[in-house]
């Protein structure tokens, strides 16, 4: 089995028909992260527009927190979606896996409630536990951090009892693997519990960027791996050797490159150092990169089966050199970053960088997915809609930067540099034209960024039906 | 003394100077890589002036005079750095694609 053991359409997998939910629940979770960052832009705008009813703060973890969920949902949908095929069996421990579903689905939506409805509680440990432990980005309580990492145990054992039932390991079986237990590990970074600040900053960002954008990474590279050799038939051996100088690339420069996040939390001083030049060095394997897909892409001429699956992977190589390279090294250097900080200048890279390496990632498997979903002839997969919703979701991500990016630097210019963060800084910053015009430029960006993805759903409904229609119609004539 | 203004003037030029640098490292990347796959001279000749725009905009970061002499270095080997990256890199996904996928199209 040196290639991909492909499976006639119609003969899904139990793992695969677990991952059409994966997919279900993330591009639901995709739309409730837009309406709330929706709420949130026009709060920037009108902060009276449903003062004590939905508070700002509540929208943004919402916001967060769904991003977050959607997009590893998605990205472990694909690893449900593709290790039958890699193993040429079905997943071990398939039962587990969906009780796992049931239990990570009902702890979403019993958090996101706690989110509405509660929001907050007295500094106990009661508050840790039911409540919020107050972390930005994974605002869970400490019963669902614990359902989070059993979920991620549960899956490390679903790939590992599997690739052993097979008897057969592959390179990217095993990255996957080693990426796993790190994926797992890594999180428990973020529950620690101490009343020291720096403390609790520093091990928080294992859980941003060695979680977040390493592991994570791993995981994309992995996936997109399968994806590559699925939707352009690139052999393995060249996809496995990618993996593994992939890896190493982003590694090398990668972790301690997490050392930008400890600039000015109060860690000691050579973190400025260390941290600046690994860094500084970050985008140059993103730029490596780039020379790779634009070899893929033209060397195939993009000829796929299914072109909006090869589009998204186009948009995931070229959109986080963007988000995460170009955004990231404009405040990355320490005499930038010290004004940039938590401006929206970071919010702009942020945008960015997760768009372009997981939103694009993810998408491509919603895609690969439909169209191997039920009984149907495997003819390439097109529609009239997909280059709208790419388009929209596009054009609505890049308005949505650029206003981020525009009033960042008017904050990192006015607010910080120049008048000291004081408070009267604050105020001429916020009032600036700059500062208050993009906010309604990023809420009607963000509009058309929700058209986007209604368009998105819409083809995803109904891209496979008409591709059915057309087969049968075929078939009869 | 530096007046906090004229920080705020360098810093926002360093900001603006770093977009360039890595953007127009990526582009020559990108140009030099289409053009050596279409086989389009003019492409690669074109990827140039990005590599160009790469190395003023470091000079760019350098001339603001708020960097000291180990951001200077490293910038500038940055910037030499990514002038053979597309290059390098170009020889490196041949190889592979020569020794993996032989049918492939390869120059």
């Amino acid at each position: 089995m040196s290639t991909f053991a492909h499976r006639q359409p119609g003969e899904l997998y139990e793992s695969q028909k677990l991952a059409i939910w994966y997919f279900v629940v993330a591009i639901a979770l995709f739309g409730a992260q837009i309406i709330f960052g929706l709420l949130l832009a026009y709060q920037y705008i009108d902060p009276n527009f449903l003062y004590q009813k939905l508070s700002f703060m509540t929208n943004r973890t919402v916001h967060l927190n769904a991003m977050i969920v959607w997009l590893l949902v998605g990205m472990m949908g694909g690893v449900y979606w593709f290790l039958p095929i890699e193993t040429g069996r079905e997943v071990v421990g398939i039962k587990l896996a969906k009780f796992i579903w049931w239990v990570i689905v009902g702890g979403v939506g019993v958090v996101v409630l706690v989110y509405l409805l509660v929001q907050i509680g007295p500094g106990t440990a009661f508050t840790l536990w039911f409540i919020n432990e107050g972390r930005e980005y994974i605002e869970a309580p400490r019963w669902a951090d614990f359902a989070i990492v059993a979920w991620v145990a549960v899956f490390l054992f679903n790939v590992v009892a599997t690739t052993l039932a097979a008897r057969r390991i592959t390179g990217l079986l095993g990255v996957l693997i080693f990426d796993l237990v790190a994926l797992g590990a890594l999180y428990t970074a973020g529950m620690h519990y101490t009343v020291n600040v720096t403390m609790d900053q520093y091990l928080w960002w294992w859980v941003v960027h060695l979680w977040v954008e390493a592991t994570w990474e791993v995981l994309v590279g992995v996936v997109m791996g399968w994806s590559l050799m699925y939707l352009l038939g690139t052999p393995r051996k060249l996809i496995e050797t990618w993996l593994f100088l992939e890896v190493a690339l982003v590694f090398g420069t990668g972790i301690l490159g997490l050392g930008h996040h400890y600039f000015w939390i109060g860690t000691p001083e050579y973190w400025i150092g260390l941290g600046g030049f690994f860094s500084a060095l970050e985008p140059l394997p993103l730029v490596a990169m780039v020379v790779h897909a634009v070899y893929d892409a033209g060397a195939h001429r993009l000829h796929t089966i299914n072109k909006p699956a090869m589009m998204w992977a186009v948009t995931q190589a070229f959109g986080n050199f963007i988000g995460a390279g170009v955004w990231g090294f404009m405040q990355t250097l320490p005499q930038v970053n010290m004004y940039s900080h938590g401006t929206q200048l970071a919010a702009a890279h942020g945008h960015f960088a997760f768009f372009g390496a997981y939103v694009g990632t993810v998408l491509t498997l919603v895609y690969i997915a439909v169209q191997n979903i039920g009984k149907r002839v495997q003819i390439p997969l097109g529609s009239k809609l997909w280059p709208w919703a790419w388009g929209l979701l596009v054009f609505g991500i890049i308005g949505i930067v650029a206003s981020f990016t525009i009033s960042g630097f008017a904050q990192t210019m006015i607010e910080r540099a120049e008048l000291g963060s004081t408070w009267n800084a604050y105020i001429k910053s916020y009032t600036h034209p700059w500062y208050t015009n993009t906010h309604w430029w990023r809420f009607w960006m963000g509009m058309l960024f929700f058209l986007g993805y209604v368009l998105l759903v819409w083809d995803l409904l109904t891209i496979g039906r008409r591709r059915t229609a057309n087969a049968a119609e075929g078939a009869h004539d | 003394m530096i007046s906090s203004h004229e920080i705020a003037q360098m810093v926002g030029a360093i900001i603006i100077y770093g977009f360039f640098f890595v953007l127009t490292a990526g582009l020559y990347a990108m140009f030099y890589a289409m053009g050596r796959l279409f086989e389009r001279p003019w492409l690669v000749k074109l990827s140039y002036l990005f590599a160009a725009a790469e190395v003023l905009s470091a000079a760019g970061m350098v001339a603001t005079g708020y960097l000291d002499r180990f951001w200077v270095n490293l910038i500038l080997f940055s910037a030499v750095a990514y002038l053979f990256i597309p290059q390098g890199m170009w020889w490196v996904v041949v190889n592979f694609h020569a020794e993996y996928e032989p049918e492939e199209h390869v120059h």
